[in-house]
C-alpha cells in the first residue's frame, strides 16, 4: 500500500547538516491501523509529510500502491495525493466559506467529477460519518467533533488508498476524542483503507493494532498487537 | 467547477471587503480615466475641426515665398489680372496690399491695419456690412474707406460714432467713410485680422504706401476642385510665368491637417495619462490579491493536499482578479462618460459616446486588470504545502 525504501530527509542550516529522518524503511498495508508516536522533533510529522507526498525526500524512495512518487511533477504529485491519499489535521482545516457538502465534495472537483455527480457523492460520505443533517452547514455552525467528521468525510470521499492524520483528536475533548477514533476504526474496516495516526495522546496509540515509535528521526520501535485487541 | 469558483470567488470579494472596495476604487478610476481622456480627446479634435472647417476650406491665400537665395520676387496686381481666368478651377481672385497706418477721426487717433482691396474680396471672403454701402469697380480710384468693426468702435470713442460720409485721415491723406463692416470671427488663415482694418481700394493704399507689391491674393476653389490640386495649379502657374515667381500657398484642409495632428498627440498624452492612471489601479489590484494570497494560505495548503493542481489554484486567483477588473472596468466606463459629458457640457461642445474609447478603456482595464491578477495567482499555485498548512 504503502512503501518507505530507506528514506531520509537532511535539513541544511549554513554549513550544517542534520537529518530529520534517517533511513527509514515502512511498509504499511491496506486496512492496517497505525499509531506513530514520538517527542517533539522526533520526525513524525516530517515522516507524515513524506508519507502524504506532501514533502519531497532527500534520499531513498516512497511508493503509493507500487507507484513510485520521486520524480513526479508538482501536479503530478497532487493527482497522487487526490486520488490515494486522505489527509485528517489535527485543525479540521476545512475551508469556512465552504457548506460541510461543498467541503467534502473539493477533491472530487479536482478530480474533474461533475458537480452534481460530487454533491452526491459527499452526502453519502456524510451519511457514513453521521452528518445527514448537517449537509448545508458551515464549518462555523458546527461542533468541533462535527468538523472533524466533516474533515474525515473528506478525507475518504475520494476512496483513497490510506488516510494520514495528524494529531486527529488534538483539539477535541476525551469524549468526542473516543468517538472519533472509533468511528475511524470502524470506517477503515468498511473501506479497508489504510490508517496512519500521528498522535501524542497514549489513549489513542493504545487503540491501534501496529504502533511505531520514533525518535531522532529513527525508527525506535515497530510493535503489533494481536489482532483481536483493536478498537 | 466553474459555478463553485464564481461562488467562492464571490464570497472571497466580501471577506475583505474594504481592501477590495479600495481595488475596486483604484480600477474604476484607472479606466474611467482612460474612457475619459480617450472621449475628451475625440470631443476636442472634434470640436477643433468642426471650427476650421467654419473657415471655409474652399479659400487660398497666395502669399510670395521669401527665396532662399536672392531679392524676393513680390506678386503684383499685373499678375492678379493674368491669374483671373489662367486657371478655371478658381471661381474668383482678388489681391491685398497690408501696411499699418495711423487713423485719425474728430481728434481720435487709433493704429489699424491698412488694407487695400478690391471690390473683388466680397466674392472671396464674405464680407457684411453693418452700414453704409460695399466697393463698386467704379470705387477702385477712389478715396474711400470701409472700416472694421473694432476700428471703427475705437474711432466712435471721441465725440461721436463714425459713420458713413464722415472724412477720416490716414496718413495724411483724407478718406471717406463709405461702410462700417460687421464683426466677424478670427480667421486663421487670412493675413490680416479684418476688425481692426481699414479696407481702402488697393489703388489709394499703393499710393499712400509707395509700393506696388501685393502682400497676398486670396482666390476661390470651385465646388469641383480639391483645394490640394488647386493650390498645386496655382503655383505651377506662378512658376510658369516669364519671369518666375516662388508663392506659398495656403489652404484650410492644410491647416486641419496640422491642427489634427496636433490634437492627435493632444488626445494620445491624455490617453497615456488614462493609462498611467489605470497602471495604479492595476498595481492595486496586484496588491489586493497579493494579500489575499498570504492571508490565505492555509486554505491553498488545504487545497494543494487536497490535490489542487498548481492550473486549479490560479484560476481561483485569476478569478478573483477577472471579477474585480471587469466591475471596475464597468464602473469606469460609466464614470469616465460621465465625466467627458460633464467637461464637455461646460465647455459647450457637442458630446458624443466615442464607442472606440468606451470599448478600448473597457479591454484595456479588464485587460490590465487580468495582468496585474496573473503574479499573485502564479505565486499562489507556486506555495509549498507544507508551509503553506503550518501556517495558522
Amino acid at each position: 500500500m504503502i512503501f518507505l525504501d530507506k528514506v531520509t530527509k537532511t535539513y541544511r542550516r549554513g554549513p550544517d547538516a542534520f537529518d530529520v529522518l534517517a533511513d527509514v524503511s515502512l511498509e504499511i498495508d491496506a486496512g492496517e491501523i497505525c499509531a506513530i508516536t514520538g517527542p517533539s522533533g522526533s520526525g513524525k510529522t516530517t515522516l507524515m509529510n513524506i508519507m502524504g507526498l506532501l514533502d519531497r525526500p532527500s534520499a531513498g524512495r516512497v511508493y503509493i500502491n507500487g507507484t513510485l512518487a520521486g520524480a513526479a511533477s508538482a501536479d503530478e504529485l497532487a493527482a497522487l495525493r487526490n486520488s490515494q491519499i486522505g489527509f485528517v489535521f489535527q485543525g479540521f482545516h476545512l475551508l469556512p466559506r465552504l457548506t460541510a457538502t461543498e467541503n467534502v465534495a473539493l477533491p472530487l472537483l479536482y478530480r474533474r467529477i461533475r458537480r452534481l455527480e460530487a454533491r452526491e457523492m459527499a452526502r453519502a460520505q456524510l451519511r457514513k460519518v453521521g452528518l445527514q443533517d448537517r449537509f448545508d452547514h458551515k464549518p462555523d455552525q458546527l461542533s468541533g467533533g462535527q468538523r472533524q467528521r466533516v474533515a474525515i468525510a473528506r478525507a475518504l470521499v475520494g476512496e483513497p488508498a490510506i488516510l494520514l492524520a495528524d494529531e486527529p483528536t488534538g483539539a477535541l475533548d476525551a469524549e468526542t476524542a473516543h468517538e472519533i477514533l472509533t468511528l475511524f476504526l470502524r470506517l477503515s474496516r468498511e473501506a479497508g483503507v489504510g490508517i496512519v495516526i500521528v498522535t501524542h495522546d497514549k489513549a489513542v496509540a493504545d487503540r491501534c493494532i501496529r504502533r511505531i515509535e520514533i525518535a531522532g528521526g529513527r525508527i525506535f520501535q515497530d510493535s503489533r498487537l494481536p489482532a483481536s485487541c483493536g478498537a | 467547477m466553474w459555478r463553485l469558483v464564481m461562488a467562492e470567488v464571490w464570497a472571497n470579494f466580501w471577506s475583505a471587503p474594504q481592501r477590495t472596495l479600495l481595488a475596486l476604487f483604484a480600477m474604476t478610476i484607472g479606466s474611467g480615466a482612460v474612457v475619459a481622456l480617450l472621449e475628451v480627446g475625440t470631443l476636442a479634435e472634434a470640436e477643433s475641426l468642426r471650427r476650421f472647417r467654419a473657415l471655409g476650406t474652399d479659400l487660398l491665400v497666395i502669399q510670395s515665398a521669401p527665396p532662399l537665395t536672392g531679392e524676393p520676387v513680390d506678386i503684383q496686381l499685373d499678375d492678379v489680372d493674368a491669374l483671373r481666368g489662367a486657371i478655371p478651377a478658381l471661381s474668383a481672385v482678388s489681391p491685398l496690399a497690408i501696411t499699418g497706418g495711423v487713423v485719425k477721426f474728430a481728434g481720435t487717433q487709433v493704429h489699424g491695419n491698412l488694407v487695400g482691396a478690391e471690390e473683388t474680396l466680397g466674392n472671396v471672403v464674405e464680407i457684411s456690412l453693418e452700414t453704409g454701402r460695399r466697393f463698386t469697380p467704379y470705387d477702385r480710384a477712389a478715396m474711400a474707406a470701409l472700416l472694421g468693426h473694432t476700428l471703427a468702435n475705437a474711432l466712435s470713442a471721441g465725440k461721436r460714432p463714425i459713420q458713413p460720409g464722415d472724412v477720416i485721415e490716414v496718413d495724411g491723406r483724407a478718406l471717406t467713410v463709405y461702410g462700417i463692416l460687421r464683426y466677424r470671427p478670427t480667421n486663421l488663415l487670412l493675413p490680416v485680422d479684418f476688425n481692426n482694418s481699414l479696407i481702402a481700394p488697393i489703388a489709394s493704399v499703393i499710393r499712400v504706401t509707395g509700393r506696388p507689391a501685393l502682400s497676398a491674393v486670396l482666390a476661390k476653389v470651385d465646388a469641383k476642385t480639391v483645394p490640394t490640386v488647386a493650390s498645386r495649379l496655382v503655383k505651377e502657374w506662378f512658376h510658369s510665368l516669364r519671369r518666375p515667381k516662388a508663392v506659398d500657398v495656403r489652404s484650410a484642409d492644410q491647416m486641419i491637417e496640422s491642427v489634427s495632428e496636433q490634437t492627435h498627440l493632444y488626445a494620445d498624452m491624455l490617453a497615456t495619462i488614462g493609462g498611467i492612471a489605470l497602471l495604479i489601479g492595476a498595481a492595486s489590484i496586484t496588491n489586493v490579491m497579493l494579500a489575499a494570497v498570504s492571508e490565505r494560505k492555509a486554505e491553498i495548503g488545504i487545497r494543494l493536499a487536497l490535490g489542487a493542481r498548481q492550473i486549479d489554484i490560479q484560476i481561483l486567483f485569476l478569478a478573483e482578479a477577472v471579477l474585480l477588473s471587469i466591475v471596475g472596468a464597468s464602473g469606469g466606463i460609466a464614470s469616465g462618460l460621465i465625466a467627458a459629458g460633464v467637461l464637455a457640457y461646460f465647455a459647450n461642445w457637442a458630446f458624443a459616446v466615442n464607442g472606440v474609447s468606451v470599448l478600448l478603456g473597457g479591454a484595456s482595464g479588464v485587460l490590465v486588470g487580468v495582468l496585474a491578477g496573473v503574479l499573485p495567482a502564479v505565486r499562489a499555485a507556486k506555495l509549498d504545502p507544507i508551509a503553506a498548512l503550518r501556517t495558522d
